[in-house]
C-alpha cells in the first residue's frame, strides 16, 4: 500500500482497472514522483497485441482509463501508453510500484 | 487498389525512432514514404515499405506495437492546384481524410491517403478517373 495525497492506494486496485481493458497488456508500472512539491502518480502500463493506429482511439483509450482510475483512486494519475515489452520483466514477484518521493 | 501501410506505436523516448528503423535496415526492408504523427507522450509512425507483411511480423517478433491498415495511393500531376482540386473530390462525395501525406517521384505527385470511408472513396476514384497506384506499382517506382 502507498499514501499519496493523503489517500491509501493499493496497487491491485490500479490492477483491477488495467486489466478490463483488452488494449493493454499484463505489465504496469506505477511511478510516485515530487513534482513542485506536489506527490504525483505516474502509470506506465505495456499495449496489447490489438494496437490500432488510430490516433483518436489512443486518446480516448487514454483517457477512458483515467477517469476510471480517478473514480476508484480519488486521485488523477497520469497515464503513459508503452510498446509492449518495454517494461522491465522481474523474476519472480513484481515489482509494480516506484517510489522517487523527497521526505 | 488499397496499398498495404505498416503503423508502429512509438514511445516518445530517445532513440527509438533510430531503433526501429535499424531494425527493418538489417532486413533489407525498403522504406517508400514514411510519416510521424507525434503528441506529447507517444507518436505513431506510418509507413510504406518493400515487404508490409515482413516488417509486421519482424516488429511483432522484436515487441514493437505495429498493425497493418490499407490506404489508397493516389496519383496527381506535381503541379500548383492539383493537390486541393482531388481532395476537393472527396469533400464533396462527403468523405473525410482522416490522414494523409505525400512524395513525389520525378514529375508525379504521389498522395497516400486514409479516408472515413474506403468503399466510397474508391468509388470517387473510379468515377473521377483518378490515377492511383497499386501496391506493386508502388513498390517498383
Amino acid at each position: 500500500m502507498l499514501i499519496l495525497k493523503g489517500v491509501n492506494i493499493f496497487p491491485t486496485q490500479i490492477e483491477k482497472i488495467l486489466m478490463q481493458f483488452h488494449e493493454l497488456g499484463n505489465n504496469y508500472l506505477i511511478i510516485v514522483e515530487t513534482i513542485n512539491n506536489n506527490d504525483e502518480m505516474l502509470i506506465e502500463v505495456e499495449l496489447s497485441d490489438l494496437f490500432t493506429d488510430d490516433y483518436s482511439v489512443l486518446q480516448s483509450l487514454t483517457k477512458s482509463i483515467t477517469r476510471q482510475l480517478k473514480d476508484e483512486l480519488l486521485i488523477t494519475p497520469r497515464l503513459k501508453l508503452v510498446s509492449k515489452g518495454s517494461l522491465p520483466v522481474q523474476e519472480g514477484k513484481a515489482v509494480r510500484v516506484k517510489d522517487l518521493r523527497k521526505f | 487498389m488499397t496499398i498495404n501501410q505498416i503503423s508502429i506505436f512509438l514511445e516518445n523516448k530517445y532513440g527509438k525512432l533510430s531503433e526501429i528503423l535499424a531494425l527493418l535496415g538489417k532486413e533489407n526492408i525498403r522504406i517508400i514514404a514514411a510519416t510521424v504523427a507525434d503528441t506529447s507522450e507517444f507518436g505513431i509512425l506510418r509507413m510504406i515499405v518493400s515487404d508490409a507483411q515482413e516488417a509486421y511480423r519482424l516488429l511483432n517478433e522484436n515487441n514493437v506495437n505495429a498493425n497493418l491498415t490499407d490506404v489508397l495511393a493516389i496519383t496527381t500531376e506535381s503541379s500548383a492546384g492539383t493537390f486541393a482540386s482531388t481532395l476537393a473530390l472527396f469533400t464533396q462525395a462527403g468523405i473525410s481524410i482522416e490522414y494523409m501525406y505525400c512524395f513525389s517521384v520525378r514529375e508525379k505527385a504521389i498522395l497516400i491517403l486514409r479516408t472515413n470511408n474506403r468503399e466510397s472513396a474508391l468509388e470517387v476514384i473510379r468515377r473521377q478517373n483518378l490515377g492511383y497506384l497499386s501496391e506493386n506499382e508502388l513498390l517498383n517506382l
